[in-house]
């Protein structure tokens, strides 16, 4: 065991990277064979409720188009505006799409492996999000897989804010009861905030961070409580269930703007 | 070469029984609950292996297993070798046909490698109840399955090498 402790951590490292490439394949082979479920699980489906699918996407694709357009004009005008009041630029993202091989979610961690790496373009640090907000974060990069550290995760912290509040708070994982719906923990809120269980406030990444942009949702907050002193309150924000099952999710890759002269 | 070939075939069963619990926790993930049956990879090396064997076997499904989690590598290796050599150490005391001793081995080895790995790993939420419920629900279901599968795993892992026609508990007796 001693000698365990005084191997140099060059070699440790090598260790660990040996040991997950050697196992990477097998999680990939695994989502591959979930996929190849799923495509047989809807090659079931009758013609009536294909076409009916196909329909529905055509009606979701033309609103998508719609948004779009109207996304390209607000684009243009928040380029005027920082152009004219010499404001930097926002940062902007690439989506790269990434299906998930492998889930482990523990009392002491929370993360998933997903099926893009180095070899994609993904860089350490990136958000990953999902159709109802935010995942995690890439914790490691491997060849053709990545880490990602989840939202619920003890350890992930990021900066945040209420819906319709500008002022920063602060989000961060923790521990999971079982058989319950998954919570984080939110600190920091100004003490004039006040929410009821029955009108609860959308919790959404702050762009503070640099990591995310703003607005993704990260939960919904039902309740505060003011701690001792009176100057903070703290909540426990219910995350999106869908996160614990989810099979495909996007990395935000950010893309370098040129700086003009 | 035999003392190779046990060693790949013990191997060879813990990386599927390890893909086996991955799958079936990717699914109890949506009750929030996680099962942590770490002494089956132990347990035939413990009860029925040479030490050496034996830490060879554990150190390296320890490393396989740290090798894709956020904690220091070597941590599992430390957890699962002091469980080893506690199991070896009291060798003497079990009767390795008898199934409540395989039982009460696995039982004390699981619990010992999920303390130890919450005592390292929540540093920061040792304090909070949380915490310490979601352990007992965690260890408590674990315990309940490995009461189960316990001795069965050691047979199937024998009945393997029996394939192999290596048999472990006739060597250990003339040994």
């Amino acid at each position: 065991m001693l000698a365990w402790f005084i191997l140099p951590t060059v070699f440790k490292s090598f260790l660990r990277t040996s040991f997950f490439e050697f196992q990477a394949p097998v999680w990939m082979a695994t989502a591959e064979m979930r996929k190849l479920g799923d495509y047989w699980a809807q090659r079931g489906h009758s013609r009536k409720e294909l076409y009916e699918a196909g329909r529905d996407m055509a009606r979701l694709n033309s609103a998508y188009e719609l948004s779009l357009q109207e996304m390209a004009a607000l684009r243009e005008e928040l380029g005027r505006i920082e152009k004219l009041l010499a404001l930097p630029t926002l940062p902007k993202f690439h989506y790269e799409m990434a299906r998930v091989a492998r889930r482990e979610q523990s009392l002491w961690w929370q993360q998933m492996v997903i099926q893009k790496g180095k070899m994609h373009g993904i860089p350490e640090g990136a958000a990953v999000v999902f159709s109802g907000g935010v995942v995690g974060r890439i914790r490691e990069v491997h060849a053709y897989t990545s880490v990602v550290e989840l939202v619920t995760s003890p350890s992930f912290r990021m900066a945040a804010h209420l819906e319709e509040d500008e002022r920063p708070v602060i989000y961060q994982g923790t521990v999971n009861l079982p058989f319950t719906l998954p919570r984080g923990k939110v600190m920091n809120v100004p003490p004039d905030v006040v929410l009821t269980s029955s009108a609860p406030r959308r919790l959404v990444s702050s762009r503070l961070g640099g990591v995310f942009p703003d607005g993704l949702t990260i939960g919904w907050v039902d309740r505060l409580i003011t701690s001792p002193d009176g100057l903070f309150q703290s909540g426990r924000p219910v995350i999106s269930k869908e996160l614990l099952s989810l099979k495909e999710v996007a990395v935000l890759i950010p893309v370098k703007t040129k700086v003009l002269p | 070469m035999s003392d190779d070939r046990r060693i790949l075939i013990i191997l060879g069963t813990n990386g599927l029984l390890y893909f086996a619990i991955n799958q079936i926790n990717a699914v109890l993930a949506l009750f929030s609950i996680h099962l942590s049956l770490d002494a089956l990879y132990l347990l035939l090396a413990a009860l029925y292996m040479k030490t050496h064997q034996g830490l060879i076997v554990c150190m390296v499904t320890a490393l396989v297993i740290d090798a894709t989690l956020p904690i220091p590598l070597g941590t599992h290796v430390i957890l699962y070798c002091g469980a080893l050599v506690f199991l070896l150490r009291s060798r003497w005391l079990l009767r390795r046909e008898n199934p409540h001793h395989v039982v009460l081995s696995a039982l004390w080895c699981n619990f010992f490698i999920m303390l130890g790995l919450s005592l390292f790993v929540g540093k920061g939420m040792l304090g909070q109840s949380d915490f310490w419920l979601r352990f007992l629900a965690d260890l408590t279901i674990s315990q309940l399955l490995l009461i189960i599968m316990a001795r069965w795993w050691v047979d199937a892992q024998r009945k393997i090498l029996l394939l192999w026609e290596i048999d472990v508990a006739a060597e250990l007796q003339q040994y």
